[in-house]
């Protein structure tokens, strides 16, 4: 029976070791799928030939510059691939000579080596360059433009303006043709508000933008007029296009700048006053209080203190012991409003018939609610006598 | 039976049925008995994150703002980070189940390029979570990072999914951005030439 429970219990962990490792090869057969590399590879790639094309344009096929081109451009991209475990060399074997007449001619030939961790993969490159130049004009009948419609639209980044020769509200112009809903490029559009001015990048005044190729013109709206503005754009004088079209109304409501009042450190804490308790029965102590008033004149504005504290302390007592001391704290007080505070201490004689003496502090923190400045003043007396004196 | 044989025997029954037991406890808790067991499943939607997304990019990477094979010609890609670039000075956004609010100081409208409106048919409206950064290099060597879309931190089973964009100068006078450590997001590195800076266009998916 202990033989037959010994082999069941090995086919069991058998069975099992089976199925895990199943189970983990599917697994990992996902993790295999999940290999990104293979979309950088494309990527990279078609970075390569895109980038090549530009250069190769835009130098008009000198290899110095090309190559100068594209040595940086290589770098910049070792910089992002490299975190990714990505390492590519280019190696450019011939530039072609610019093309002098239209049509489609071989621009380079590359070689790219892309090397990942554990792998390397090398590709030859090549790339061809159409040129297109202008032909020779023929006559032509006189074009009669046929006027176009196009869907203008304005936005802004912002509803809201404050009263400052600083606040500029970035407006974006976007024109479709209305037929077919894409972008149109080179689009004068004339900017119009019924107070305030158009501004470009450079400050200056402006009445009219262009739209780029992506059908987008943007222009900075600037004013020095309280109230609503009403902003809106349309079709300007272009030859080929219906003039006049308006966009939708865009408002603006300029405010003026709150300004924020100034929490002055304006409170005081007076001198302290003390207050002898004898008690006739030689056998009972005799108490002595200290009350120091804090004064919190009114003040202009609407601030208001947070997170008052006040607190007393005493110290190098002669002939005097600490029985009891009243702190005080406020979590909000009217800066307008003139208040006065109070902290005491209260003092054990000791002896009654010896002189004494204590030094008592007094610290106030208070928080303005405005700019969050933590105001505190420290003030230091000293106690002494017999009768006690204030001095 | 009645002898020591009947006790042995018993003694035996018993430690055979311990050791049984015991076995087959061990082997349950190791076993993954299904193929529905947590690790699968989410390596199974890790994959389907990976496909959307890439599909995501490729698409739009391989497709021309208007229809031409001219490599000047940006794609809805590079576009896509032209346009957050101009008219969304490099600001952050966040979902908010309507639209995209700006999360930095410029409050813009919203963000409005080719690859966030893809991002929102094919991923919000299936309940797919996401964020959109743009890494490139700074000029100095190093590598930085600006989140265009941010949904919050991304859970343990996300997926990121990239795509290599390259901007020129003469895309339509991409602006100077904000600085942050005296360095411009996405600074030009190449003064000289008309090359601007390389993109890696990241996107990371996961399921709320």
């Amino acid at each position: 029976m202990l033989t037959s429970a010994f082999l069941l219990a090995i086919s069991l962990v058998i069975i099992a070791l089976m199925l895990n490792n199943i189970i983990y090869y599917n697994n990992i057969a996902y993790i295999g799928y999940m290999d990104q590399w293979s979309y950088d590879d494309v990527s990279i790639k078609n970075m390569i030939v895109e980038e090549s094309i530009n250069a190769y344009k835009a130098t008009a096929g000198d290899a110095n510059a090309y190559n100068q081109h594209m040595q940086g451009f290589v770098s910049s991209m070792n910089d992002v691939l490299m975190p990714k475990g990505y390492y590519v060399t280019l190696t450019t074997q011939q530039v072609h000579p610019w093309p002098v007449s239209s049509g489609t001619y071989p621009a380079t030939d590359m070689q790219l080596n892309i090397s990942t961790r554990d792998s390397s993969k090398t590709y030859s490159i090549s790339t061809t360059y159409t040129r297109q130049l202008p032909q020779p004009a023929t006559p032509t009948p006189t074009p009669v433009p046929s006027p176009q419609n196009v869907v203008v639209k304005m936005s802004s980044n912002k509803t809201e303006m404050f009263l400052t020769e600083t606040d500029t509200a970035l407006i974006t112009v976007d024109v479709t043709d209305q037929a077919s809903g894409m972008p149109r490029a080179n689009v004068l559009v004339d900017l119009h508000s019924n107070l305030g001015e158009y501004q470009d990048a450079g400050g200056n005044t402006i009445y009219r933008v262009q739209t780029d190729q992506y059908g987008k013109a943007k222009a900075y709206f600037y004013t020095l007029s309280l109230g609503t503005h009403i902003l809106n754009a349309s079709v300007g004088p272009n030859p080929s296009l219906a003039a006049g079209n308006l966009s939708n109304d865009v408002a603006i409501v300029c405010k003026n700048v709150v300004m924020p009042g100034v929490c002055d450190h304006d409170f005081m804490i007076d001198i302290p006053s003390l207050d002898y308790d004898a008690d006739p029965k030689p056998e009972k102590q005799d108490y002595l209080t200290v009350t120091v008033p804090i004064h919190l004149p009114a003040t202009p504005g609407s601030y208001e203190y947070v997170d008052f504290k006040a607190t007393i302390t005493s110290g190098n007592h002669v002939n005097l012991a600490d029985v009891s001391i009243t702190d005080i704290s406020d979590k909000k007080l009217k800066g307008s409003t003139q208040e006065t505070k109070k902290v005491s201490l209260k003092f054990n004689r000791i002896d009654k018939n010896a002189p004494y003496s204590a030094t008592v502090t007094v610290s106030v923190t208070v928080t303005c609610d405005i700019d969050h400045r933590v105001l505190t003043e420290t003030k230091t007396y000293v106690i002494s006598g017999h009768p006690p004196v204030a001095t | 039976m009645r002898d020591d044989r009947g006790q042995m025997q018993t003694i035996e029954g018993v430690t055979a049925a311990f050791i049984v037991v015991f076995v087959l406890v061990v082997v349950v808790q190791t076993t993954s008995v299904t193929p529905l067991s947590s690790s699968f499943t989410n390596q199974h939607i890790k994959l389907e994150l990976q496909n959307i997304g890439n599909d995501i990019l490729t698409t739009l990477d391989d497709t021309r703002l208007v229809n031409t094979t001219d490599p000047a010609t940006a794609s809805l890609l590079k576009q896509s980070v032209i346009n957050w670039a101009i008219y969304s000075d490099y600001s952050m956004f966040a979902w908010n189940n309507t639209t995209y609010v700006c999360l930095t100081g410029n409050s813009h409208s919203s963000l409005d390029t080719p690859l966030t409106n893809a991002i929102k048919f094919a991923l919000v409206e299936k309940g797919i979570a996401f964020n959109l950064e743009a890494r490139y290099p700074d000029g100095l060597g190093n590598v930085r990072t600006s989140k265009i879309v941010w949904n919050g931190d991304p859970s343990e089973n996300s997926v990121t999914v990239s795509r290599f964009v390259v901007l020129h100068d003469s895309d339509s006078e991409i602006p100077v951005g904000p600085s942050y450590d005296d360095i411009n997001v996405l600074p030009d590195i190449s003064p000289e030439t008309n090359l601007h800076n390389t993109v890696e266009v990241r996107l990371t998916l996961w399921v709320m």
